[in-house]
């Protein structure tokens, strides 16, 4: 099976001059890591945590990718497709090192951080407080993204993988539900979620200290 | 119906995903509007989307160039994938013909 995969991948492969231009709207595998690596590897580090290993998974991602490339359906994005891959791929990785596969916060279950916020009645025990905001600004300042990443980091498994993947790489929603295997409804409370604990991430770790500055 | 706080935060999230309905537009209208807490929060959460946009059209994909390489595959192993990816598409020699 292998083999015959293998044998189509060369032919298809001399018979472009080693492109692979016949391949529909999936480019070319020697393209795919600069296009498609750093997003793989954030996606990996943000499951698996460390850099070593989330590197490996990457390139088994990419290995098997190409391997597997016949299977491409042009229904979706090639970095859908490659993120599908990848998340099989780290819950090989999880099982060889007998971690657990991480199930947590279902979006349909309330989420009891963001419930401590408020009161019985559903209104703030701790009122966020006014920032001064300016996106174009913050975008520029390198010390505002290295706090903002730490503040990602921290962001619970299935929460930060939708915030990471419709959000920070802006893959469509209707991808990102593919690609989690959740629905739309689903992702949004995911979203809010991240969003929420980012805000209050960043009032602490940021705007907490920013306050006398702009004062 | 008055929306209470929570329900006003998770409808400010929910407008920047998808078109909320009519009713919701205006119940979230009117709460942020009286609720200085929420009116805050709607400006933080809107701001926060922006400066995500804003990251992206620079970094082209997600890290702009001043994110820390803590967030890219090192070039070594970028190397080392695509040198593999190379040998991999080049395998069977009996399909050379």
């Amino acid at each position: 099976m292998e083999d015959r995969n293998a044998a189509n991948l060369a032919s298809r492969s001399t018979g472009s001059g080693g492109q692979t231009t016949g391949t529909r709207a999936m480019g070319d595998p020697s393209t795919w890591v600069d296009e498609h690596g750093d997003a793989l590897f954030r996606y990996a580090l943000l499951r698996i945590r460390e850099r070593a290993s989330a590197e490996d998974v990457v390139q088994e991602t990419f290995l098997a990718a190409v391997k597997s490339k016949n299977e491409f359906q042009g229904n979706s994005e090639v970095r859908t497709w490659l993120i599908g891959i990848l998340r099989h791929k780290i819950g090989d990785y999880f099982r060889k090192n007998g971690r657990e596969v991480q199930v947590d916060s279902n979006p349909d279950d309330a989420d009891p951080v963001i419930d401590s916020w408020f009161n019985k009645k559903g209104f703030w025990i701790k009122p966020p407080k006014t920032w001064d905001v300016n996106p174009a600004e913050l975008a520029e300042r390198q010390e505002f993204w290295l706090v903002l990443q730490g503040c990602m980091d921290a962001l619970p498994g299935r929460a930060g993988e939708a915030f990471s993947l419709r959000v920070v790489d802006d893959i469509e929603a209707g991808e990102v539900c593919k690609v989690l295997g959740i629905t739309t409804t689903n992702l949004w409370v995911l979203l809010h979620r991240a969003r929420a604990r980012l805000r209050a991430c960043l009032e602490e770790k940021w705007f907490g200290r920013q306050t006398k500055e702009s004062a | 119906m008055m929306l209470n706080c929570k329900d006003a935060t998770r409808l400010i999230s929910e407008g920047l995903d998808h078109r909320l309905s009519i009713w919701q537009r205006i119940n979230l209208r009117l709460h942020v509007m009286m609720c200085k807490a929420c009116n805050a929060y709607k400006r933080q959460i809107e701001g926060l989307q922006r400066v995500f946009v804003l990251l992206r059209q620079r970094g082209k994909g997600v890290v702009p160039d001043m994110s820390s390489d803590a967030h890219r595959l090192s070039p070594v192993k970028r190397e080392q994938i695509k040198h593999l990816l190379e040998s991999q598409t080049r395998v069977d020699p009996t399909d050379r013909l």
